[in-house]
């Protein structure tokens, strides 16, 4: 039977079904029916772990004790319901055996306890894992059991699920075994303990310092060579560091009191994330949303780990979809049409379990070769299922793009991409993420012809003109792709200037202008730095060239590269000038006539301040539109500490902090008093010593 | 603004005390009968560390002893608190001493003042437990105090060292927030070319002067640096581990000082023998091991 023929959307999540042939409504009962109590799932997960690890369990079987081990182990729903219903198995799945298979031996009537079982079984998932030595899984899983009999974890950890043990017993450094070991977690045990949301800001018990006492780089090995003797945490808490080692002292902390945390990869940095209770994850140290997780179940993005938590939340759920992957695995080669059937079930268990979409998309593509309806119908399917993380629908779209275009006609191409925007376009998701390399992916996809791909940005940004989070994007992407080069920017302008209905099509400058405007403003009060940036630099060609003269303070230009949010707008502001109030350059905005009008700058990097440098060449009776003036600093943005205030009039306020400002990402400033007036300043200038 | 002196005189141990609601209750009541306080904090719906320390600090014994010279104040830090806890432990905030874990004890003086903290079970075991802490803490506010009463009909140097001297009682620097900068200030006042070397040692910064190392090491002013570093070389009142970070400061120089490259290794050595069983002491020593070895 040719899959062309099977593959028929049905609405929600049901992308394809099978033709409606008896055998196929048989199959699909009996697929469920295999699936549809937990004693039966079970079976399939006995089969699994024969699927993908035999030789281990052969070579365990010859082991003394060993056939004993493997019996209990597919006999028990316990110890084997944890190590296969706690998401996806280590990339060597018969290490993970071995693993288990020592902490059984040593541990016998320990695994017989529900606590402990899930905490060797969240060891054996972590240390399965290639890049864990297998010798120290024990000593791990010795850790936890005795500290938390001894009453000195966090009674959080008492709750845990194997699934989520895995975010605690994989303590280590950058997502694999290293110098933070579990000399460093006793200590940390014992000497940090702390409320699960004070691990948030545990990182900064130890000093950012780039060189050590010594005057060793950070970036050299003599950094933390000459405190060899000492317990890593103890020497990172004593020596310092820079983002890497704060972080992990942090992140190591939480876990070594049994609170799930992992570290994570941005742009230059290391931060990490706290889980402060089930599905509430909290960053910390973070500077930015471009985030790599070290530690993951699902991948490396925010969005994974928040749809992950999710997912896993619903076990029952969660448990049937699994099955049905194995199902899906089982017959994958044997029997591709019975294993389509199961990835449809597996899909329609749990609709958002993206790591099932990704799965079931890549075995359609091997194995099945979808035609264009198809392929428009399993897009349509994964959007529904996903839309609320767009990242995520992002991931699967981009699994089948290039096959689904390849089988789409020319006609049909376009409004595929298009699917995925006005899907989108409503949703904000998670986090914000990188949105214009699927805008990219996109544009490639049609050809190396701009203007199919000029078509497409106007297409886009038709769609996405609404969007509180993409629109600003959208536009950012269309500069840098279209406006910056001659041959494309007059069509740039022009499409611009069409999706924004003015007069000036063809316009350069107000077509940019007219662009520019509303999405810098979005980009602010979404608080997308990247965006800003981009929109700020896309508009030098709307300033005049100027040199602001000031007296700046000791160090780095900290504001610069940051973002800027004014609380209103009026018609004499001029958002594309935003960008500049943060450069040496200048700028400018010029707020609504309100009470307490404010600027909310987040800075270009975390700093401990020497200074900030405020700007107003207002005169005259515009001059006291400024004052009282006052300035406030914060860490999060949302506490805030006032450094100064001021009822006199200057063209430049001169703030020393030295001592005073010692982590700051974010000012404020604003008038303080409660009439309505209209706020506008020139230049706001933070700088100091980088905390990143 | 009170005089500092006045405050000096105000934070005896002189009232009888006891269990106390809250710390805003406290230092009302600290003010105004010149006693200090005495904070437990601790987390009972997730601290189980602090659960004995907790029923020891409420056993009646306990307050009969210990509050009749302080203040008593138990801080529960809930992690899930109710409406009324949430309440209720505003009248906390002003409790802000640097905590690294709990539970957490911490002694303020009759104006609020850090006088001194241990942070964790390790440090309030290795300060004698509950009560040791409590009593050890007590004895270091007295000497402080004694100190400072005898400064306050001192002048001159001897007033500086006085001051000085209490501060060193605590080992708190500044404190956090620079709450004894007053205290330095009447220092700079009393002895204004710093001849007890009090000012010297509470104005000592290691970051700083590594700065000034590098900063004058870019532009081959290596020599005045090094005049830097040995004026603070003869401040007699640094403490061992400044002097060590002080050696530390001149192993960098010398590191960036081709003409001077060889005295790198007398500054470890000095900076070893300082103290050679300290944390500072020992990293000398490995330093020194693997110059050797390299």
């Amino acid at each position: 039977m040719s899959p062309h023929l099977q593959l028929r959307s049905i609405g929600f999540c049901l992308f394809w079904i099978l033709s409606a042939s008896g055998q196929a409504a048989e199959d699909d009962a009996s697929l469920r029916a295999s699936a549809s109590t937990p004693v039966l799932r079970m079976e399939l997960a006995r089969a699994e772990l024969r699927r993908v690890a035999s030789p281990a369990i052969e070579e365990i079987s010859q082991k003394q004790d060993g056939k004993r081990f493997i019996s209990e182990l597919t006999a028990s729903a316990g110890l084997l319901g944890d190590l296969m219903f706690s998401g996806p198995l280590p990339d060597e799945p018969g290490k993970m055996l071995w693993v288990l298979f020592d902490l059984w031996k040593a541990d016998r009537t320990g695994l017989s306890n529900a606590f402990d079982r899930s905490t060797a079984a969240a060891v054996a998932l972590t240390f399965g894992q290639s890049k864990w030595p297998q010798d120290k899984a024990l000593i791990r899983y010795e850790y936890f059991r005795d500290s938390r009999k001894q009453g000195l974890l966090h009674p959080q950890f008492d709750g845990l699920l194997t699934w989520e043990k895995r975010f605690v017993v994989s303590a280590g450094s950058n997502g694999g075994w290293g110098t933070w070991d579990d000399e460093s977690l006793v200590w940390l045990r014992d000497n940090v303990k702390l409320p699960a949301k004070d691990y948030i800001g545990a990182c900064w018990q130890a000093p950012y310092r780039l060189e050590n006492l010594f005057g060793d780089s950070i970036h050299g090995a003599m950094y933390y060579a000459p405190f060899g003797d000492q317990i890593h945490a103890k020497r990172v808490r004593d020596v310092g560091g820079v983002c890497g080692s704060l972080s992990h002292y942090g992140a190591t902390a939480a876990r070594a009191n049994g609170i799930p945390a992992l570290t994570m990869g941005e742009p230059g940095h290391c931060a990490y994330a706290v889980r402060l209770s089930r599905g509430q994850w909290a960053p910390a140290y973070t500077l930015s949303w471009q985030r790599g997780l070290h530690t993951s179940l699902w991948g490396s993005t925010w969005t994974q780990l928040v749809l992950q938590e999710e997912a896993m939340g619903e076990k029952s759920a969660h448990d049937q979809s699994t099955a049905h992957l194995w199902q899906a695995r089982a017959y994958l080669k044997v029997n591709p049409e019975l294993a389509e059937t199961a990835y449809r079930l597996a899909l329609e268990a749990q609709p958002h379990n993206q790591p099932a979409w990704l799965e079931a998309t890549t075995f359609l593509k091997e194995f099945r070769k979808p035609d264009a309806a198809a392929w428009e119908s399993i897009q349509t399917g994964a959007l529904k299922a996903l839309a609320s993380y767009p990242e995520a629908a992002w991931g699967v779209i981009a699994n089948i793009q290039s096959a689904a275009l390849a089988a789409l006609p020319e006609n049909r191409r376009l409004p595929f991409l298009l699917e995925f925007h006005m899907a989108i376009a409503s949703q904000d998701g998670p986090v914000m993420w990188d949105f214009e390399s699927a805008l990219n992916a996109q544009a490639a996809a049609l050809g190396g012809d701009p203007a199919r791909q000029l078509e497409f940005f106007e297409k886009v940004l038709g769609v996405q003109a609404g969007s509180k989070s993409w629109f600003a994007p959208t536009i950012a992407w269309g500069q840098a792709k279209f406006g910056k080069d001659a041959s494309t920017s007059a069509a740039f302008f022009a499409a611009l200037s069409r999706v924004f209905a003015t007069d000036a099509a063809g316009a350069n400058q107000d077509g940019l202008r007219s662009a520019l405007r509303p999405a810098v403003l979005a980009a602010a009060a979404n608080q997308n730095v990247e965006a800003f940036q981009a929109l700020g630099k896309a508009g030098a060609s709307l300033r005049n060239d100027q040199t602001l003269k000031t007296e700046p303070f000791p160090g780095e230009l900290l504001t610069a590269g940051g973002l800027i949010l004014t609380s209103s707008t009026s018609n004499w502001d001029h958002p594309e000038n935003h960008w500049g109030i943060l450069e040496a350059c200048g700028g400018g905005f010029h707020s609504a006539s309100e009470v307490r009008p404010n600027a909310v700058v987040r800075l270009g990097k975390l700093g401990d301040l020497t200074g900030i440098v405020i700007h107003d060449s207002s005169g005259g009776q515009n001059a006291a539109r400024q004052i009282p003036l006052k300035v406030s600093i914060s860490e999060n943005g949302q506490s805030w500490t006032q450094v100064f205030r001021s009822e006199n009039h200057e063209s430049m306020w001169r703030i020393p902090l030295e001592g005073k400002a010692t982590r700051v990402q974010f000012i404020k400033v604003e008038r303080d008093d409660d009439r309505q007036e209209f706020f506008h300043l020139n230049a706001i200038h933070a700088y100091g010593r980088r905390l990143q | 603004m009170r005089s500092f002196i006045t405050l000096i005189l105000a934070s005896s141990l002189i009232a009888a005390a006891g269990p106390v609601a809250d710390f805003a209750t406290a230092l009302e009541q600290a003010k105004s009968s010149k006693t200090a306080i005495a904070v437990l904090i601790h987390g009972s719906d997730w601290n189980k560390p602090g659960e004995a320390l907790a029923k020891s600090w409420n056993d009646p014994r306990f307050s009969e002893s210990a509050g009749k010279t302080t203040l008593l104040v138990s801080i529960d830090r809930k992690e899930s608190p109710n409406a009324a806890e949430t309440e209720a432990a505003k009248r906390n905030e002003a409790c802000q001493a640097p905590l690294r874990s709990l539970p957490a004890i911490a002694l303020y003086d009759c104006d609020g003042r850090l006088v001194a903290v241990r942070s964790g079970m390790i440090e309030i075991r290795a300060s004698g437990g509950l009560a040791g802490t409590i009593k050890s803490m007590g004895a270091l506010l007295n000497d402080r105090d004694a100190l400072w009463r005898r400064a306050a009909t001192a002048g001159g140097t001897q007033r500086a060292s006085l001051l000085g001297g209490g501060l060193d009682r605590m080992n708190l620097g500044l404190g956090p927030n620079n709450i004894y900068q007053p205290v330095l200030d009447d220092m700079k006042k009393s002895d204004p070319k710093d001849e007890s070397g009090y000012i010297g040692k509470y104005t000592f910064s290691h970051a700083a002067l590594l700065s000034m190392v590098m900063e004058k090491s870019k532009v081959n002013a290596q020599a005045a640096a090094e005049v830097e570093l040995v004026k603070w070389n003869q401040n007699s009142r640094l403490a061992t581990r400044q002097r060590q970070e002080l050696h530390a400061a001149r192993f960098a120089l010398y590191q960036r000082w081709p003409e001077k490259k060889s005295s790198a290794r007398n500054a470890l050595e000095d900076m070893r023998k300082a103290d050679p069983k300290s944390d500072l002491g020992l990293a000398a020593a490995s330093y020194l091991k693997q110059l050797k070895d390299s």
